[in-house]
Formats: structure tokens, C-alpha cells, sequence
């Protein structure tokens, strides 16, 4: 069994080639994956069979007022996110950080990468797990 | 209330370490600067801080020098990151390295110098105390029975640190139990704050009442210590308390934050009739014999019930290591605490107790036990683990609940109950309320039976004149009684399990130096009785 088989992505790229590379990369590497070419990020509970996703991966080229929207759609919702864009000025990338997201990277030229920041993201949400997650968090 | 933050400002350059110190200043922060990574290494081991401006390059003149990232990763290294928030300010930040202090080291901001702006930066500074460190710099704090806070933290154990009793450390302690209530209740407006009795475990217990603008809060328990042991408390607590809270008086967690160097965490006791609360130690003292017994029913029966009633199966135990690893003792420690008895306790093969009447000889329970292991059939399940009066709380209805989890976790069903009979004997049977000759009497009795079926024939064996020692011995019986009823489904009525069970808590009490000679010798008899009845010699 591959250890990243019960941890479910959410992929979100309005560019099918990246979507479907990426998604590739990920399924090989054991997660669960699904894919939307939208924004309206409601619509794949069902792939998901109804689970919350672990992490969403938002792939873009820049940040527009709708990226930004869909952004804070994700975040209001407190899931994780991984922003996957285009060289992204200094002052967007400090926003996006202030605002919670919890990683921004070029988007890879080998989408295989993909799995890496994927597992590094996922890896702090476990290991960061204590007075100040409370704190952020509240007690359940 | 004169409280302030704390802003520490590291960064090589003597301008802009002049500039944030007057910017923050006069925003009514307390500011130290420091230029290198080393020096703010040492301030934050001095101080506690509650925030840390960091620039990256520290030597100008080294375009490769990172040492701000460096110093990032060894708070991120010692855990403080999540005491103190960090603002990133440099000239030479790269996308990566913001990408990096955001993502690994969960800093608050990275800031370029290029647009600095004095006033903005102060805003932001005051947007993130406010938003992100959760703390009320103006809280009343009226300490009750106490006039100031270093009265409460001598009992403190922190980890690393020998000297506990030196004043610029209690100091620097009071100063952080403060600023940690700060954290715990940043929402009220003032609290009342009064000690109880700290456990054996080396850290703190609070009764606190709030103050809110709307009116005043229910009482609660705060637990302070050493980061390590709170995070373990924490831990144990998510992994063996949180399970069973639901439709009794149980335990709760309402917060836990941390300073630089203490973790506390904020108990809520769910279903106390009213605000007075003592623990048991002094419930005992005033307490009718009937309302002890009701509150230990309670005790057993609902505030622990839901771990006793799930045991699993019978099966052979190692009560040896279950009570060695529980109870930490080695035969080192037990020795040093015999040895502190010679004056009233002789002899190494056979033991004479000076106080009492005749010459008989007893059997020294550490050789009788040294390379024994017991192996006993009988059950597992959650248990607390430090089963004191001070961590069993009672209410004036005689409803109990629990606090310190720092033992808890899986073991011997018994532990929790022969800790508590123990403590009875031992520990609240007063020096001066019984000689050792009574005591002994009162042992002799207790291990007169074999079977757990015989405990009922006990209860009248014990004539005694003593009020003190009737009352300790029946306290004990009814425990006893409850112990038959946790391991009533085992067809065996064996009570040797108990009795070792009793004998490594006996054994483990001798060493308390807290306690009296006369409690001490109790305890060591007692052991050296527990060894005769399970058939050891020395």
C-alpha cells in the first residue's frame, strides 16, 4: 500500500495540461485526486465522496480578483492550500502568505516535482501540530 | 498595570536598530536590539520576549551571510517560535527566503526595507500583537493567599535548569507565570487567583476565577510547568481523557498556550454545582466518613468509570515493570531512602524499628523484592496514574474530578485505587495521629486476608480508641471493596495483585522526604509486611 493513499487532493487548473500532468504525478504517488477546471471548488465533494480534501492545489498564471476570490473561498473554509503560479511578484506572494496559504511555488517544469511540494506541505500540517495550533485552531 | 510587550530587534545595522527602537517605543513597547544572531541567542535565553524583528544578513560586508535564517531555524530548533512571533525586515530578502520563513518557520510577516515606512510598520506591529498573540497586557491579576506570584513557582521543575531556589530565576518565572495567565485569559477583564496544593510532579496548579466586561466567568483550573511536561500533559490528555468526555463530570481543556519557557493549560471542570473547590486531601480532613465514601463511589463509579469499564480481557501482566516504569524508582533511590532512616530504622538483612516495642525482626522488602517479577492474570485499561490528594478535586456536593495527566495512559487496573489507599495510610493519617505500633496493628489486619471475597470480613477487625486511625482504616477497607469490584469479573479471587500492587506504592513513599519519619517508617512496615504475605524473603 503506498503511504499517501488515504490523503485526498484537490487539484484546481483551468489549463488541461497541467491539470491532467499533475494529476498524473499525484495519482502515481498514491493520493487520491480530483480534478476541477472551474473555480467553483463546491462542485467536486462528490469525487471526493463527500470527504473534506487534505490539501487543495491551485494551479494559475497570475493572481487576478477571481483567483483572489477563489483564494479566499479556500481559506475561509480553513482547508490547506498550495498555489502553483508563475513567478508572482513580491508583494503578491507576501499577501497570499498573510492571508494563510500555506505554500507558493513556481509551477514545475517536470510536474512530477509536484509531488514534492505536495508532501512538504502535508508534512508541516502534521509536524505543526502544537500549543499554536491550538492557539490558531481552538481546542476541538 | 505596567505590563508591556517585549520586542527584541536583531539587525547589523546601527541606524535601523535606532530607528525600530524609537519607532516601537513609542508605540509602548519595551525594545532591546542586539546586532548578531549569537547575542540575541543569549537576550531570548534571559528575557522573554513576545516578538522578534529579524533582518536576514547580519555582517554587511558578507553578501552569502543568512544568519537571520539561521537563527530562525534554531528558535524553530527550541520550540519557540510558538512563544514568540517573528517579523521578518531585510534588504536582501529573496522570494525564497520569504517562501522559507513563511513555510517552515510560520513567521507572521517578512517586511522589505526598501518601502519601510515608520508608521506603517508600527501599525502592522500593533495589528499583529492584537490579531496573532492573544494576549491582555492590561489583566488584573489579585493573587488570594498569596501576595505575590513567586510564592507559587518554587515548587517549579524545569527542565535543564538546577537552581530553581536562585531569585533572578524565580523572578524571571513569576514574570512568565503572568505573562502566561495574560495568554490563558486574554479575553477578561481581571482574575482572582489562588494556589492549590501542588502534586509530586514538579509543576503548579491554579484556582482562577474571570472577569469579563459582561460579568464574572466560572471558575477554573490552570496547570503550569516546564513545556515539556505540559505538552506531555496535553498528549495524554487528547489521547486518553478527550475520548470519554460526554454526559458526566469530566475534565476539559479550554486553552493551552505557552511563554518562552512555560506551557499552561486552562481546565474547565464540567458540572461543578458551585465555585468551591478543594482537593481531597482537605476534603478528607472535614469530611464525614459517609460523605468520603460517597465521593469515591463518585470517584470510581463517574469520573473514572467509563476507563474501568472498558478493561479487555484477562491476561497475564508484568505488575513489576507496570509499577517500575509508573512509579520511576530504582533500587538506587529506594536504598538512599532507607538510608535516610537509620536513625530510627537498623539493620540489612532483617530490619528493627527503634519505635517500636520488643526486638522483632522485619523483612527488608528491597532485597526481599531485588530480581523478583511479579506476573499476575488481570486487567488493563486508562488509568490517571497519580492518584494524590491534590490531583482528585471535590466539590461541596462530593462530586469529583480529575486534574494532572501527566501519568496517565494504559496499565494495571489497581493502580489508580492502590495509590489512593496508599495515600490514605500514609500520607493523610497524620504523623501525629497514630504511633507506629498502631499502625502496624492496623497492617497486620489489612494483610491477614488471601482472598479479595474476605475484604467484608475486615471491617470490624480493627478496635481501636483512635479516631484518626478508625477513620483511615475504613477509608481503606472501602477502597479495598472497590478494588473486588473492578477485577470482579476475574474468576480468581486472588488478591495477591493488590497486595504487589500496594507493595511497589509502599516501597515508592518510603523515599518521600517530604513526609515524616514516622509516615516514612509507616510505609517501609508496610512494604516489609506486603513482602512476608506474598511469600518473599530477605
Amino acid at each position: 500500500m503506498e503511504p499517501n493513499d488515504n490523503k485526498r487532493i484537490l487539484l484546481i487548473d483551468r489549463q488541461l495540461y497541467w491539470r491532467e500532468a499533475f494529476a498524473h504525478a499525484l495519482r502515481t504517488a498514491g493520493f487520491t485526486v480530483c480534478t476541477l477546471d472551474t473555480y467553483n471548488y463546491v462542485l467536486p465533494q462528490d469525487c471526493l465522496k463527500g470527504e473534506e480534501p487534505d490539501l487543495i492545489v491551485l494551479g494559475c498564471v497570475r493572481i487576478r480578483p477571481e483567483e483572489q476570490m477563489v483564494i479566499s473561498q479556500i481559506l475561509a473554509r480553513k482547508h490547506h492550500l498550495l498555489v502553483l503560479s508563475v513567478t508572482l511578484p513580491w508583494h503578491v506572494m507576501r499577501s497570499l502568505f498573510l492571508q494563510g496559504v500555506d505554500d507558493i511555488v513556481d509551477k514545475p517544469h517536470n510536474p512530477a516535482t509536484v509531488v514534492d511540494f505536495v508532501n512538504q506541505v502535508l508534512e508541516s500540517t502534521v509536524t505543526f501540530n502544537s500549543f499554536r495550533t491550538v492557539e490558531r485552531n481552538g481546542i476541538a | 498595570m505596567n505590563r508591556q510587550g517585549r520586542i527584541l530587534i536583531v539587525d547589523d545595522e546601527d541606524q535601523w536598530r535606532k530607528e525600530l527602537v524609537e519607532t516601537l517605543e513609542r508605540g509602548g513597547f519595551q525594545v532591546d536590539a542586539v546586532s548578531r544572531a549569537s547575542e540575541a541567542l543569549a537576550r531570548l535565553s534571559e528575557t522573554s520576549y513576545h516578538m522578534v524583528v529579524l533582518d536576514i544578513r547580519l555582517v554587511q560586508a558578507d553578501r552569502s551571510n543568512v544568519e537571520g535564517i539561521d537563527l530562525l531555524e534554531e528558535l524553530y530548533k527550541r520550540g519557540l517560535y510558538e512563544a514568540i512571533i517573528v517579523i521578518m525586515l531585510s534588504a536582501f530578502g529573496t522570494k525564497e527566503h520569504m517562501r522559507t520563513s513563511f513555510r517552515k518557520y510560520k513567521v507572521v510577516d517578512f517586511l522589505s526595507k526598501e518601502d519601510f515606512d515608520n508608521q506603517v510598520f508600527l501599525e502592522n506591529v500593533l495589528q499583529v500583537f492584537s490579531e496573532k498573540v492573544n494576549i491582555n497586557f492590561s489583566l488584573e491579576i489579585i493573587w488570594q493567599e498569596v501576595s505575590r506570584p513567586e510564592q507559587v513557582i518554587s515548587n517549579l521543575e524545569m527542565d535543564e535548569i538546577s537552581d530553581t531556589g536562585d531569585v533572578a530565576f524565580q523572578n524571571r518565572m513569576a514574570n512568565e507565570l503572568e505573562d502566561l495567565l495574560c495568554r490563558l485569559f486574554y479575553q477578561a477583564e481581571s482574575i482572582l487567583v489562588r494556589p492549590m496544593t501542588p502534586g509530586r510532579s514538579g509543576t503548579g496548579v491554579l484556582w482562577v476565577q474571570p472577569f469579563y466586561a459582561t460579568g464574572g466567568g466560572r471558575a477554573v483550573v490552570v496547570k503550569f510547568g516546564s513545556i515539556r511536561k505540559i505538552e506531555e500533559e496535553y498528549r495524554n490528555f487528547e489521547q486518553y481523557i478527550q475520548p470519554f468526555i460526554g454526559g458526566g463530570r469530566n475534565t476539559t481543556i479550554l486553552n493551552v498556550r505557552r511563554t518562552s519557557r512555560l506551557g499552561g493549560i486552562k481546565y474547565s471542570l464540567l458540572g461543578m454545582a458551585n465555585d468551591n473547590l478543594e482537593n481531597f486531601g482537605s476534603f478528607y480532613r472535614h469530611a464525614t466518613l459517609p460523605q468520603i465514601e460517597e465521593a469515591l463511589d463518585r470517584l470510581f463509579g463517574d469520573t473514572c468509570g467509563a476507563w474501568y469499564a472498558s478493561p479487555g480481557r484477562l491476561r497475564p501482566h508484568k505488575l513489576t515493570e507496570d509499577y517500575q516504569q509508573l512509579l520511576k524508582f530504582t533500587l538506587e533511590k529506594l536504598e538512599r531512602g532507607l538510608s535516610d532512616l537509620v536513625e530510627t530504622v537498623q539493620g540489612k538483612q532483617k530490619l528493627y524499628f527503634k519505635s517500636l516495642r520488643g526486638r522483632s525482626a522485619y523483612t527488608n522488602p528491597l532485597l526481599a523484592t531485588a530480581d523478583r517479577s511479579f506476573v499476575r492474570p488481570t486487567y488493563i485499561c486508562t488509568t490517571h496514574g497519580d492518584f494524590n490528594q491534590h490531583n482528585i478535586l471535590v466539590d461541596n456536593t462530593g462530586n469529583t474530578w480529575l486534574i494532572d495527566f501527566l501519568r496517565t495512559g494504559r496499565g494495571h487496573i489497581l493502580r489508580d485505587v492502590s495509590e489512593l489507599d496508599s495515600v490514605v495510610r500514609f500520607q493523610l493519617l497524620a504523623s501525629d495521629e497514630a504511633t507506629l505500633e498502631e499502625r502496624l496493628k492496623m497492617e497486620r489486619v489489612l494483610c491477614s486476608i488471601e482472598r479479595f471475597s474476605q475484604i467484608e470480613q475486615l471491617t470490624d477487625k480493627l478496635p481501636t480508641e483512635n479516631r484518626a486511625l478508625a477513620r483511615a482504616y475504613s477509608i481503606v477497607i472501602h477502597l479495598r471493596k472497590l478494588a473486588r469490584r473492578l477485577v470482579s469479573q476475574n474468576p480468581d479471587d486472588d488478591i495477591s495483585e493488590y497486595f504487589i500492587a500496594l507493595l511497589y506504592n509502599a516501597m515508592n513513599t518510603f523515599r518521600f522526604r517530604h513526609l515524616s519519619v514516622r509516615q516514612r517508617e509507616h510505609a517501609l512496615l508496610c512494604a516489609s509486611l506486603l513482602a512476608d504475605r506474598l511469600g518473599l524473603k530477605s
